[in-house]
């Protein structure tokens, strides 16, 4: 029993760290992916516009028809970003664009369905079509609003719900406004100095490369390194705790026994190392059940909420030399008190 | 017959609180290879510390010990340890069996102990069988009765073919008929591999099973 117990409290180390680090990467990775599938090399928006849960919309759409007058300018779209409960967990988010310029400019086809057309009229990506959400159901994005879900889209590309421009201009009672404007350029190769021209052309607005963008969303979060750094820090001192206690206890419980191995000629050396594989054999154990927890754990938030769980390797080898580290340091006292008894008064105890 | 262990004027003083309460009072003893010996006395005597004492648990307030040619009073705790697994063999009034191994893992928990690579089936095999447990390898200590335990313990003390064999009260824990088999099996050993033993014992019948009793009184042989 105080085994199993000692058991789950490594795995709940283990488990924690798995869980945090999986879900950080996950949705991370999976912000990275959506958007490396967008084409635009260049991103004009207002400072301050998009931020990690919100977007305001506040951008002109004139400015859509003035960027494709600039050299080097191939194209230009305007998006709405908007972020919304997703009612169960966390927010999400929606786009609105102009279908027919958004899918010429980064290769988006519709795979199922149809493209939206009337206001009440979304298309999702596969991911989100795969959450039960087939085409003509019905999705709430505003309040009790059902949207039809028109089409399904590929390949995933930024918010994986979509909808007209219009119908979300409509919806956020913002006419001729969006978030910010993707502008795909002739040559890639002169992108920076086709941001420099629509700097100077219209001063005061923000430009962007979305290479520089999307470089790193991970360390765009503000102390998301840090966090995911103590929750590991944490997660060990748990497991040395855990350990500690479970390995004092068995020795108090053990002293008896401890007393015959002394009895019999055990060196302290070979008493430490018989009580130190026993607390690797619980971490190693805890080690197992808490990528199991983490893994069913992972699982069910995704099935849950939509959030994505990434069972990182390197993650995984922090997680396990946590575990193993933290349990032979936590038996290592335990270990050493046992070594030292004194060998009449162990056989002794009762 | 060689000397196989010489215990000279020992004694040992406790401490207890701000009091010195001494239990042995200035001991001697020589063992020749081969012996039998059951120590008598009343409680309290010093028996047991004595017991203790030559087989390296305590260390003597004053005296020296001398066994099989290593002397164990000017050695450390390391070196103490080291004499007890390679020479000593420890049996318990409360058997002192691990009861999560089996019979036979009890016994090669102390060929591990003992190191050198001893993994020896065939001596175990020897030894289970001369203390009549060969059917008993795979039972754990719950599973046998106090005899079948003390003599399984006894097997365990021996199987490292240690110079000296101590018994504290191997008996007390035993009806007449289980007793009595247990000291067959001691005399057996001793007769079969010349072991060397030391019982302590309260009982005149066991102790008329050895070559030679020594009495104690008072932290003294009498």
């Amino acid at each position: 029993m105080r085994s199993a117990i000692s058991i789950l409290g490594v795995a709940l180390g283990v488990a924690l760290v798995m869980l945090f680090t999986g879900l950080a990467h996950g949705m991370s990775d999976d912000l990275q992916k959506r958007s490396s599938n967008v084409s635009a090399e260049i991103i004009f928006t207002r400072p301050g516009s998009i931020q990690f849960t919100s977007a305001s919309v506040n951008v002109s759409t004139k400015y859509v028809a003035l960027l494709q007058q600039v050299e080097g300018v191939e194209s230009a779209t305007p998006v709405i970003r908007y972020f919304y409960s997703s009612g169960s967990f966390g927010v999400d988010q929606v786009d609105g664009v102009d279908w027919d310029s958004f899918s010429r400019m980064n290769n988006i086809r519709i795979i199922k369905g149809g493209p939206p057309t009337s206001p009440d009229d979304v298309v999702i990506d596969e991911t989100k079509a795969a959450r039960n959400h087939p085409v003509g159901s019905r999705l709430k994005i505003f309040g009790d609003k059902l949207y039809r879900v028109a089409g399904i889209y590929a390949p995933e590309s930024g918010a994986r719900v979509k909808m007209t421009l219009a119908a979300l201009q409509d919806a956020l009672e913002a006419p001729d406004k969006c978030t910010f404007i993707y502008v795909k350029v002739k040559n890639p190769a002169e992108q920076v100095a086709v941001a420099k021209r629509i700097d100077q052309a219209f001063p005061g607005n923000k430009i962007q490369l979305t290479r520089e963008v999307f470089a790193s969303v991970e360390n765009s979060i503000p102390g998301l390194t840090v966090f995911l750094r103590v929750l590991v820090v944490l997660a060990a001192i748990v497991s040395a705790l855990v350990i500690m206690l479970a390995m004092h206890t068995t020795i108090t419980e053990r002293t008896r026994e401890i007393g015959i191995l002394k009895a019999m000629g055990a060196s302290r050396t070979y008493i430490i190392s018989e009580i130190e594989r026993e607390a690797l054999l619980i971490s190693f154990l805890g080690l197992l059940v808490g990528f199991a927890l983490a893994g069913i754990a992972g699982f069910g938030i995704h099935k849950a909420t939509g959030l994505i769980f990434e069972f990182g390797f390197k993650w995984a080898l922090t997680a396990a030399a946590i575990g193993l580290l933290g349990g032979a340091v936590g038996a290592f006292y335990p270990a050493a008190r046992a070594a030292n008894l004194d060998p009449v008064n162990a056989l002794a105890y009762e | 017959m060689a000397t196989i262990l010489k215990a000279d004027n020992l004694e040992k003083v406790y401490r207890v609180g701000k009091v010195d309460v001494p239990a042995l009072r200035g001991v001697s003893l020589q063992i020749q290879e081969g012996e039998f010996l059951a120590v008598m006395g009343p409680s309290g005597c010093g028996k047991s510390t004595m017991l203790h004492l030559l087989g390296g648990l305590l260390t003597p307030t004053k005296g020296r010990i001398v066994i099989d040619g290593e002397d164990l009073t000017a050695a450390s705790d390391a070196k103490r340890t080291d004499i007890r697994r390679r020479k000593i063999g420890f049996v318990f009034q409360r058997f002192n069996l691990f009861p999560t191994l089996t019979a036979e893992g009890n016994l090669r928990l102390a060929e591990r102990i003992h190191g050198n690579g001893a993994d020896d089936p065939d001596r175990r095999r020897e030894i289970l069988r001369m203390l009549r447990l060969e059917d008993k390898m795979n039972h754990k200590p719950l599973e046998l009765s106090g005899g079948e335990q003390q003599r399984v313990a006894l097997a365990r003390a021996v199987v490292n073919r240690p110079a000296l064999v101590l018994a504290d009260e191997p008996t007390g824990n035993l009806d007449s008929e289980n007793s009595e088999i247990v000291l067959k099996m001691f005399r057996e050993l001793n007769d079969r591999f010349n072991q060397t033993i030391i019982m302590i014992t309260h009982n005149p019948e066991a102790a008329a099973a050895c070559q030679r009793i020594i009495q104690m009184r008072d932290g003294h042989i009498v």
